[in-house]
């Protein structure tokens, strides 16, 4: 176990503080990345304006 | 030393979650405030958020001075005149918000009408019809497909607003476009069930009743967010309706029109003998799957209680008459439409009077010109200010 680990061991108010903005990050990167809907519609040839 | 448990990882996963939810409120509000700050500004534009969503479709119906006007590409079509402009600068009061792009045909429209469910109780909206779209047996495939939306179409499909008999018949007409649903299977799902209509369909749609309500939130959410986006990105100018109505003098107005517009040659088409094709043209015209896609339309109105106004240009009589049909055939289109307008209560402009008048028209398809609009623009606004009786 590291010292960084050590540290987490001994604040587990802190640990979960960190690890919630970890699976905060994940989240909000899946909601970027997936999230927004799709409102374009196939191109297709019309008339001739 | 404490030990770090699972129960440490689910705390950090509800806060995690709560956040993220927050997050998503408050962008939902930022972006609610943007489209209710700038939806006159960007009335006249047609972007895929106003054209395929639903939110900036629903604002407009709630303000006071925007009137809706659903359409195909005769929106698109760069002309003097043009309802967006013409009454941009609030001439009478209001502004023109037009929806639709080239090829929307009526099954098209359809969803966006029932999209908006009860923001059109009791508003008015004009539909302008293109009878082009009336001429084939069959909807064109690329038309109704270039102008989908998924939201939409599930937005109708899960409506709480409009009848079981109407949501029945829209999906049988829906479900002949399969490809537009290959992606959507709750959408496709819901649809088949729907159509599908025996005591067991209605059973399983019931059952997917929730997911389908889960997945419009979803993309209602998606909707504000895009709308919001797309709107900040553009950073349109605030709003600058005018304190003093100027008004209009429209006996200038038609007239400076049919002065200014420019008679356009007719093409060069197949010169057939008088009424040659009238038996062809009146049997294509008759089984057009675009009237019963009108008919959904007029039923989605009454049972939203909106006010509609429908308005049609006139057809191409002297490229008819050079290609075989008769005004005897032509006449066909008007009877079935005045007489579809008055099975559903509503108000029909058919400027059928200008059907042998080229300065009507931008060219030789469904587009009006400096004058067809002119003519249009003054049934808007008489429309709108209810000056006639129509």
């Amino acid at each position: 176990m590291n010292r960084f680990q050590q540290w987490l061991a001994q604040h587990p108010k802190a640990h979960v503080a960190l690890t919630a903005a970890y699976f905060f990050a994940i989240i909000a990167a899946l909601l970027v990345m997936y999230g927004r809907g799709n409102f374009e519609t196939p191109e297709f040839v019309y008339q001739d304006f | 030393m404490t030990r770090v448990t699972s129960r440490h990882h689910l705390l950090a996963l509800l806060l995690a979650l709560t956040g993220a939810g927050l997050l998503v409120a408050v962008a939902l509000i930022a972006c609610t405030r943007i489209e209710s700050r700038f939806v006159h500004s960007i009335a006249t534009e047609l972007s895929d958020a106003k054209l395929q969503g639903v939110a900036l479709q629903k604002l407009a119906f709630n303000q006071k001075d925007l009137l809706v006007l659903y359409g195909s590409s005769e929106l698109v079509k760069d002309v003097p005149n043009r309802a967006s402009e013409f009454f941009e600068p609030y001439p009478t009061g209001f502004r023109v918000f037009p929806v639709g792009k080239a090829g929307t045909v009526s099954l098209a429209i359809l969803q966006k009408i029932a999209a908006v469910g009860g923001d059109l109780r009791g508003r008015k909206v004009a539909l302008s019809l293109s009878p082009s779209f009336f001429f084939d047996e069959t909807v064109n495939a690329d038309y109704y497909e270039g102008n989908f939306s998924a939201l939409q179409a599930s937005e109708l499909a899960f409506s709480g607003e409009l009848s079981l008999a109407l949501r029945r018949d829209s999906a049988r007409r829906m479900r002949l476009y399969p490809g537009t649903l290959d992606e959507h299977w709750i959408l496709d799902y819901a649809l088949q069930r729907l159509a599908g209509d025996s005591p067991a369909d209605r059973a399983l749609y019931a059952a997917v009743w929730p997911l389908g309500k889960l997945a419009n939130a979803i993309g209602r959410a998606q909707d504000h967010i895009e709308a919001g986006l797309q709107i900040s990105e553009e950073n349109p100018a605030p709003d600058t309706k005018p304190v003093r109505i100027a008004g209009i003098n429209w006996r200038d107005v038609l007239k400076a029109a049919d002065s200014h517009a420019k008679k356009p040659q007719n093409p060069r088409l197949t010169q057939r003998p008088k009424g040659s094709r009238d038996a062809s043209f009146v049997a294509s015209l008759t089984a057009a799957d675009e009237w019963d896609d009108l008919e959904l339309i007029l039923r989605t109105f009454r049972e939203l209680g909106a006010q509609p106004l429908l308005l049609s240009m006139p057809l191409h009589g002297p490229d008819l008459e050079t290609t075989g049909v008769s005004s005897a055939a032509r006449a066909s289109y008007g009877a079935r439409l005045t007489s579809l307008a008055a099975k559903h209560q509503a108000p029909l402009v058919y400027f059928d009077e200008f059907e042998n008048d080229p300065a009507f028209w931008a060219d030789n398809l469904d587009h009006p010109g400096t004058k067809g609009w002119a003519h249009y623009n003054k049934v808007l606004d008489d429309f709108f200010h209810e000056r006639t009786k129509l």
